[in-house]
């Protein structure tokens, strides 16, 4: 199914550029999700190129003048990666994201800013770029090219370990109760025999994808049960509003208070099985009794939550994991964005239940892959070759193999 | 609102299902978070024919004696948890009697305990009744009681398939070659255990996403903690308004194009229920997406455990199902949706009595008294309640009475392609109308019958509506439940009617009858037989087979028989008999290829089950078997055990034989020598499953090499093994005196099917 819709999107590029250029500025990839919108914002540094234009420049200081946007609209300044090669063009990479709700406002914006001037097309991934295709049509006069969500986010991967060595890391002593766990930088290229890992994208669901090399991947599971969840069952349970209202609330409350244990039940460990007493025997296992539902209060309701979905996807991805035969397992998605809590639980949970044999890998740009890979398809690594020969506006070969490089890696 | 979690009242419980109380051998316990269960063993009291003869004194062939017999029961009982104490009273009091012998049998040996609360409520259970409590491990129990359930309750196991009325659809036991299964106990938590076989099993993984979260999270949500009541709420909500579909992502229609994912697959569980949504959400909407979640994630993940350990089955099990439609579907659906159909999920009927039963089994192994277990258990239909799939009452009282030892016939081609019954009444809606129309038509008859069979007894009227009430109550229910009792047949039909008679104390409402046609068929088998001799003998295979058709109309159980019978009287003959029967050709006539294979002389054994009393057995059967030995073909005639209708039990059999044998020598000498076999099948019913034979009966086909299985009569032929394959020749014969069988296998009425299937054959085809 996805390698059939990578080729179609390949014949629409290839027909496209014919006649190659260089894509105009500004740069961007868009990833449109269920819950959130992302934007990669790519700002060329100005000593070495070409005088800007105007309007260009007008959106290049709006987005790196700003770190919100509208009411909604918020810049991960963490997350800036600047002296970045792309394309031929150093620059930064800013990394933007909205409420998929607000999309109304970010075509306004668009509209405001005029960026139908600059280019008729925008690179977008995601189901929104499906969903909001005609919107951008009709009320802003671009086309959006749809881009295969999941390899968009393997490519943004891919790229992003190559090129920032902090970029992927891991928890060598994961404790949960720890908030000061080591992070521990993980070397993942294309040199240190990246391939095979299992990719596990937390959005609103879950994706689980077995990559097994540049083009060798598959969709292999997935789940409803997904950062989607979490917030949609924090905000019913607790009154709270925003995803980091959530994971605040978590971050204090203790779970225990909702949860029946493996003691709570057996009295202390399971010993015929050997389950720990103090593991979750069920989730929110406590609330059926009035009283404990009164003791309870919103951040244990919310850490409860939090932990259920974790291990919940863990779980699964540790079952894909060993049917698959693999032992590196990558989460990303932005259900792990400022949730150092899932990440420690994930990392613990990966190696408890899998005795050390399956390592859990976790990266700093975790909700952004899909972004970045799609603003990647801004040049498809099939038409350089039609770059080359068909460019006119003085492309130098130099730059040429830059570009090459690039993307030999990415291939 | 809900049945399910409504307490039992004591008081209640003492009238019915706790009446065998005061002697109790043995009892377990499975104590949950909810609802409590109680297995325990009894002795019941039965009426029970007895067949007397003694030539010397008796005017008659034999006479019967009616005298009540003990036989081992167990009884299972549920009841809220909340209500353990009062129970424990109760039981102690019962126990206690007049001379406290209950209480000393009770603390002979530990109370076996299992469940969430065994640890919790042991001291108060060794206070009040005295007895050493020994904690039973739950999963343990859940093992041992599902292979027990499903070795003795055919129709135990059941999946649901959405597009079927109603929804569930029986399997045989779960005993593929012993091939392993994946056992999924929805608790509070969820365990994954696979199953090897009744004692192998090992814990393969579990989730803590299970009822105790829909329950507690169902609670927070509802703010009502009444699971049931949840589940209510449940069904009438629609998750579509929480969860964020596919559709909600890609724009309704698109994704399904783009991606091959259907719109309305859920993308994200409560994705919409974030605030930035502005929404207000309803309790049943809430509840229902809840449901989904939880049950959609179990599927998932008991999909992947069972394709990591290549197991093929899922059975789920636990209290979070409790025969609840929407749990079930969506159960289903994950482990469908997940494994594209390789792997299917079951349900089982008594899944609420799997712990209870196993920690019984698991006491009597660690007392070694497992012998106590030896035989076989069958579901008392009079007295079990039913199943109701759809509204969660699941199973209430549920009651197993011993039986012989059974086993499988030894001579089925395939035993795990086997299936006794013709038509399945549970889908089949026309089918099902017309059979209980039949049969409950018949409920005078047969209670008339039953009260004049007992013409000294002062209760018999009494007794008599008793049963016409209980077998009345059976009819209600299957109407508006077809599966109320596993899959519905007619074989279940008339397995009902047996076991409310002997139920309201009418062990045998037949036995005059039958009497009285083993007298007049008697007088008569003289003259048959040298009718028979006097045919040249190139005629005589047809003759016979004839003779057996004609026997085959003597059968009370139908009703246009009874008709013909009551007009005629003792005028309705064996000739007049085969004068009703089809000309030839025959609805299926295989006489000419089954009468050149029997004049082959190939056979060495031949089996013969045998139908009814008087004409069939004695003018039709017998001389039949009589030509077979002087064939050199040796015969087992095999008969119910017990009595159901007219048809001829083993002890009559026996009688009937003796009689025979002492004035034709030809048939005593073949008794004396072991060239003709008496061999009682092991059950009481005028239809045949050949799962559950004799031991008698299995054994014997195996010493005496049987190459010849000869099946007669509607309910052993037509309406079960009509499909039947056996390992060697079969010959099926019956009289279709029933229009709709006769319309619904294109026949008329008194169509004949003489179907003769040579091994070969079968093994090809």
């Amino acid at each position: 199914m996805a390698s059939r819709q990578l080729s179609e999107t390949k014949l629409r590029r290839r027909s496209m550029s014919t006649s190659y250029r260089l894509p105009p500025l500004p740069w961007f990839g868009m990833d449109i999700g269920g819950t959130l919108t992302k934007l990669v914002y790519f700002e060329p540094s100005l000593d070495n190129a070409e005088e800007e234009r105007e309007k260009v420049a007008h959106i290049r200081k709006y987005l790196t003048s700003n770190v919100a946007y509208g009411t909604t609209g918020l810049r991960d300044v963490h997350l800036e990666m600047p002296n970045v090669s792309f394309l031929g063009r150093s620059g930064t990479l800013h990394f933007i994201r909205f409420p998929t709700c607000s999309m109304s406002i970010f075509i306004d914006m668009a509209k405001d800013k005029n960026l139908k001037d600059l280019a008729d097309m925008i690179c977008a991934t995601g189901g929104g770029a499906y969903k909001f295709e005609s919107d951008f049509q009709s009320r802003l006069g671009m086309s959006l090219l749809k881009l295969d969500e999941l390899e968009c986010l393997l490519n943004g991967l891919i790229f992003l370990a190559e090129r920032h060595p902090l970029e992927c890391y891991y928890l060598p002593e994961p404790d949960p109760s720890r908030s000061d766990c080591l992070r521990q930088p993980y070397s993942l290229t294309r040199q240190s025999d990246c391939y095979p890992f299992l990719a596990v994208n937390i959005g609103s669901g879950v994706s689980i994808i077995a990559v097994r090399g540049p083009r060798d991947w598959n969709r292999v599971s997935g789940t409803s049960l997904g950062g989607g969840t979490f917030l949609g069952l924090c905000c019913l349970l607790t009154g709270c509003e925003t995803f980091e209202d959530a994971i605040a609330l978590a971050e204090r409350g203790d779970s225990n208070k909702v949860d029946k244990l493996v003691m709570d039940i057996y009295g202390g460990d399971y010993e015929l099985f050997g389950l720990r007493g103090d593991l979750v025997a069920s989730s929110f296992g406590h609330m059926m009794s009035v009283d404990k539902r009164a003791e309870a209060k919103p951040e244990d309701l919310a850490r409860a939550t939090l932990v259920m979905l974790t291990n919940n996807i863990g779980s699964i991805a540790r079952m894909c994991a060993s049917t698959q035969g693999i032992d590196r397992v990558i989460f990303t998605g932005n259900f792990l964005r400022c949730n150092e809590l899932s990440v420690r639980l994930l990392a613990h949970a990966m190696d408890y239940w899998s005795r050390g044999s399956i390592k859990a890998l976790f990266v700093q740009h975790e909700g952004y892959l899909g972004a970045l890979g799609s603003l990647m398809e801004l040049v498809d690594p099939d038409s350089i070759n039609n770059a080359y020969f068909t460019s006119e506006d003085g492309y130098k070969k130099h730059d040429f193999l830059r570009l090459c490089n690039i993307f030999k890696l990415l291939i | 609102t809900s049945e399910y979690c409504s307490s039992i009242a004591i008081s209640e419980l003492s009238a019915d299902v706790l009446r065998d109380l005061p002697t109790a051998q043995r009892f377990a316990l499975d104590i949950g978070g909810s609802l409590s269960k109680i297995v325990y063993q009894s002795k019941r009291k039965w009426r029970k024919t007895f067949v007397v003869y003694d030539e010397n004194t008796d005017s008659h062939l034999y006479s019967t004696q009616e005298l009540e017999k003990e036989a081992d029961c167990l009884h299972f009982i549920k009841f809220e948890t909340r209500l353990l104490e009062n129970c424990l009273d109760f039981i102690y009091d019962n126990l206690k009697g007049s001379d406290g012998r209950g209480l000393e049998i009770l603390r002979n040996s530990p109370l076996r305990v299992t469940g969430g609360g065994a640890h919790k409520y042991r001291l108060a259970i060794e206070a009040k009744l005295g007895c050493v409590v020994e904690k039973e491990d739950e999963m343990t129990c859940l093992v041992r009681g599902c292979a027990f359930m499903l070795k003795h309750i055919p129709g135990e196991l059941f999946s649901y398939e959405h597009d079927s009325s109603p929804p569930c659809c029986f399997a045989d036991e779960l005993s593929d070659g012993g091939e392993p299964f994946l056992l999924v106990n929805i608790g509070s938590g969820v365990s994954m255990l696979k199953v090897e076989n009744e004692t192998t099993f090992t814990r393969i993984g579990g989730t803590s996403l299970g009822g105790g979260t829909f329950w507690g999270l169902g609670s927070l949500l509802a703010g009502t903690s009444d699971f049931d009541e949840l589940l209510e709420i449940a069904s009438q909500g629609d998750h579509r308004n929480v969860d964020m579909l596919v559709g909600d992502i890609y724009g309704s229609e698109s994704a399904s194009s783009v991606h091959g994912l259907s719109a309305d697959i859920i993308a994200s569980s409560f994705g919409k229920a974030s605030k930035a949504d502005c929404k207000e959400f309803s309790k049943p909407d809430l509840l229902r997406s809840l449901l989904i979640t939880v049950s959609n994630n179990i599927g998932q993940l008991a999909f992947l455990y069972a394709s990591r350990h290549q197991l093929r089955r899922i059975v789920f099990a636990g209290f979070f199902i409790r025969g609840h439609l929407l749990t079930m579907r969506t159960l289903t659906y994950g482990v469908n949706f997940w494994s594209q159909g390789s792997v299917k999920a079951y349900f089982l009927r008594h899944e609420g009595y799997l712990g209870a039963i196993g920690a019984f089994v698991r006491g009597l192994e660690k007392d070694r008294r497992i012998g106590v277990l030896t035989g076989s258990w069958a579901e008392n239909l009079c007295t079990s309640s039913s199943f109701d799939v759809g509204s969660w009452q699941g199973m209430a009282a549920l009651e197993l009475d011993k039986r012989k030892e059974l086993t499988d016939f030894p001579l089925l081609r395939d035993r795990l392609d086997y299936v006794p019954d013709t038509w399945d009444l549970s889908q089949d809606l026309s089918a099902r109308e017309y059979w209980l129309n039949c049969f409950e038509a018949s409920i005078d008859r047969h209670q008339q019958r039953a009260v004049l069979s007992q013409p000294d007894s002062p209760s018999a009227t009494e007794r008599g509506e008793a049963f016409r009430l209980a077998y009345q109550n059976f009819f209600k229910e299957a109407r508006a439940n077809p599966v109320a009792f596993g899959q519905l047949t007619v074989r279940r039909i008339l397995d009902v009617q047996e076991h409310c008679l002997r139920e309201s104390g009418f062990p045998d409402p037949f036995w005059v009858l039958k009497r009285e046609e083993n007298e007049v068929a008697l007088d008569g088998l003289q003259s048959r037989l040298s009718h028979l001799a006097s045919l040249p003998s190139a005629d005589l295979p047809a003759a016979l087979i004839r003779g057996l058709l004609g026997g085959n109309v003597f059968d009370w159980g139908a009703g246009r028989v009874a008709e013909l019978l009551a007009e005629h009287g003792k005028q309705f003959g064996l000739n007049e008999a085969m004068e009703q029967l089809q000309p030839r050709p025959w609805l299926v006539d295989d006489l000419d290829a089954w009468t050149s294979r029997l004049k082959a002389g190939v056979y060495t054994c031949a089996i013969v089950f045998v139908d009814n009393s008087g004409c069939d057995l004695l003018l039709g059967v017998l001389p039949f078997a009589i030509d077979l030995l002087d064939r050199g073909v040796k015969v087992i005639l095999a008969a119910n055990h017990g009595p159901a209708l007219n048809d001829v039990t083993i002890f009559e059999l026996r009688a009937l034989i003796r009689r025979v044998g002492s004035f034709v020598p030809r048939v005593a000498d073949a008794l004396s020598s072991g060239r003709l076999l008496l061999a009682g099948t092991g059950s009481s019913s005028p239809c045949l499953d050949l799962r559950y034979v004799s031991v008698e009966v299995a054994d014997a086909c195996r010493q005496e090499q049987v190459d010849l299985v000869v099946i007669e009569g509607m309910g052993r032929a037509v309406h079960t093994n009509l499909y039947a394959k056996f390992s060697c020749d079969c010959l099926k014969l019956a009289v279709l005196k029933n229009a709709w069988l006769a319309d619904r296998l294109g026949g008329n009425l008194f169509s004949v099917i003489c179907s003769f299937e040579p091994a070969a054959a079968a093994a090809v085809g």
